[in-house]
């Protein structure tokens, strides 16, 4: 009995390694993987709760020595993941699969022709001086909303969409200022989609670079205005973030 | 505001997860292989691939990152076993620094983020070099006890693999050899300590990342973005308190568009040499000395070849 309470701290530690390992497992067997990495880490993770899992089983057979502060931080650790599970939501960008829109959203007949792409590679494309690359009639781009009093005194709205490289804590969101054709702004924080050109900015605007909670970091393509023919609403990608933005067509949109 | 403040708890509590869940594989692969180290790798053998003097000694530690790359994350661990069989600082203190940014997976995701700026790739890894170099010809005349918190407390194992005590006699006489079982619950045992130990660290910096990036607007930053001086300090308190994987950073530093390119390249060289995981977990296995020169040289080291760069480069 005396053994067994002595021995309690250190499977206390083998207990939450096993609920980090299901913690890791429960992420991948649903749909929230993505809201915290790169899809490409899925492999990586699963190995690492197999191991966190195969450690957890030995250290309940075998308990480690213990220490109050380490299994303080890994009761923290769990108690933050398991809470996380309901994190808020960046402009729309942590909206799941119900309601998502379908990958092979259908192109409208009025958008034949515009080049679908994503903001961070329309980006790429304008600073690397290589939009002549790329005829009438333009681009089609779709993200989240993104409203501000500067934005809104020059009939301009943010379309961003965070980008992650490799884990939510490295997200940035980039985007493009959009006037749209009939001055109508849409809400902040909406999905739209959007079909038009780039044009220079005129030289006696400066665009604002507003924030986006849970984002450290937004930047807006700071030498372009995004004429826009058509804004239409749309639901959400079934993984809003972008993960992937490539140099030439076909873009990953 | 109870809105408000519930959001920040959702983001906070999502960055420090997703800090912890892109480290914890590496931190896992680098204890297991600090486990193999102590378990199964004798001193002798270990002190053979070292050179002890201290130039051929920091050379080789270059090269050992070039070779066997790993992130920042488990590298600590590493670094610690080596020392204690005997890795001279010189090697060892270069290796744990170089590991991390002079490994052809952070060079590739530099060039990619740079969109194939070549010098980007070259002044990243000719800068943490540098700085590696430096910090290991400056330690090479230190020991192990002074360097390490605690050396004599988890004194190196035989490497036999035998699990015994530290202060029994190693013998490894063919009849007395340990069996295959013994020697992997030995480096089960160091895994799940060394995994434990350094994970509470790791939670810990995870945390302070977590809590900068989502208390700290990111409008602050325009304030340094136009002087060369305050911009390369702004991007290296960056790279510290982000406390990004060098896989990502290339990416994130490649979005301060604003920003010149000496203080995106300070941001780069210093972010996996320091940043708050690896300053807590520094000051959990190192001496304050040892502790305080990591935190200091690495830093003054960067900013004045990013500084030289800004008057100097392209």
């Amino acid at each position: 009995m005396r053994n067994m309470l002595s021995n309690l701290p250190g499977r206390l530690d083998a207990l939450l390694l096993l609920g980090l390992s299901g913690f890791m497992a429960f992420l991948l067997s649903g749909d929230a993987y993505w809201h915290y990495l790169h899809p490409r880490f899925m492999p990586l993770t699963a190995a690492c709760a197999l191991i966190l899992a195969a450690l957890g089983v030995y250290a309940l057979i075998f308990p480690p020595h213990p220490s109050g502060s380490r299994t303080l931080a890994f009761t923290l650790m769990l108690a933050l993941a398991f809470g996380s599970l309901s994190a808020a939501n960046p402009f729309g960008s942590l909206e799941g699969p119900a309601g998502a829109a379908s990958e092979a959203e259908p192109v409208p007949d009025d958008e034949t022709g515009y080049l679908r792409l994503n903001t961070g590679e329309l980006y790429d494309i304008a600073e690397n001086g290589e939009l002549g690359k790329y005829p009438a009639p333009g681009f089609a781009l779709r993200g989240f909303v993104r409203r501000d009093p500067e934005f809104d005194r020059l009939g301009l709205f943010g379309l961003y969409r965070v980008a992650l490289f490799c884990c939510f804590a490295d997200a940035t969101a980039v985007g493009i200022a959009v006037r749209p054709a009939d001055g109508a702004l849409p809400a902040d924080g909406s999905w739209v989609r959007v079909a038009g050109r780039l044009v220079p900015r005129p030289e006696d605007i400066t665009l604002p670079q507003p924030q986006t909670p849970g984002v450290f970091y937004a930047s807006t393509l700071p030498g372009f205005v995004f004429e826009a023919k058509k804004t239409t609403p749309v639901t959400p990608p079934a993984e809003p973030f972008m993960f992937e933005w490539r140099q030439e067509a076909p873009f990953a949109y | 505001m109870f809105d408000a403040a519930f959001d920040e708890l959702g983001f906070f509590s999502l960055t420090a997860t997703a800090i912890f869940l892109e480290a914890a594989p590496f931190l896992l692969l680098g204890s297991f292989l600090a486990a193999l180290i102590e378990c199964l790798v004798p001193p002798e053998r270990m002190q053979r691939l070292f050179p002890r003097r201290a130039v051929p000694g920091v050379l080789a530690g270059l090269f050992a990152g070039l070779l066997l790359p790993v992130c920042e994350c488990g590298i600590v661990p590493i670094v610690r076993r080596m020392l204690q069989k005997g890795v001279p600082p010189a090697s060892a203190m270069t290796y744990m620094l170089a590991a991390p940014i002079i490994n052809p997976v952070v060079m590739i995701s530099t060039y990619t983020a740079f969109q194939g700026d070549w010098f980007m790739v070259a002044a990243r890894t000719a800068m943490g070099a540098v700085t590696a170099l430096g910090m290991g010809l400056a330690l090479s005349g230190l020991s192990a006890r002074d360097i390490l918190l605690d050396p004599a407390g988890q004194a190196p194992a035989c490497g036999c693999g035998c699990g015994h005590d530290h202060d029994q006699p190693c013998d490894d006489a063919p009849q007395t050899r340990p069996s295959a079982a013994a020697r992997a619950r030995a480096v089960i045992s160091h895994t799940l300590g060394e995994f434990m130990d350094m994970g509470a660290m790791l939670i810990l910096g995870s945390l302070f990342a977590a809590a900068f990036k989502t208390l700290t607007p990111s409008t602050v930053l325009a304030f340094f973005e136009t002087d060369p001086l305050l911009s390369i300090t702004a991007m290296m308190l960056l790279a510290i308190l982000l406390s990004l994987c060098s896989e990502a950073d290339a990416f994130v530093a490649a979005s301060f568009t604003t920003f010149p390119a000496s203080a995106k390249l300070a941001f780069l060289a210093l972010g996996p040499m320091l940043d708050i995981k690896l300053a807590v977990m520094f000051q959990a296995v190192f001496t304050r000395r040892v502790t305080a020169a990591l935190l200091v040289v690495p830093p003054v080291v960067i900013f004045a070849l990013s500084y030289g760069l800004s008057l100097f480069g392209p």
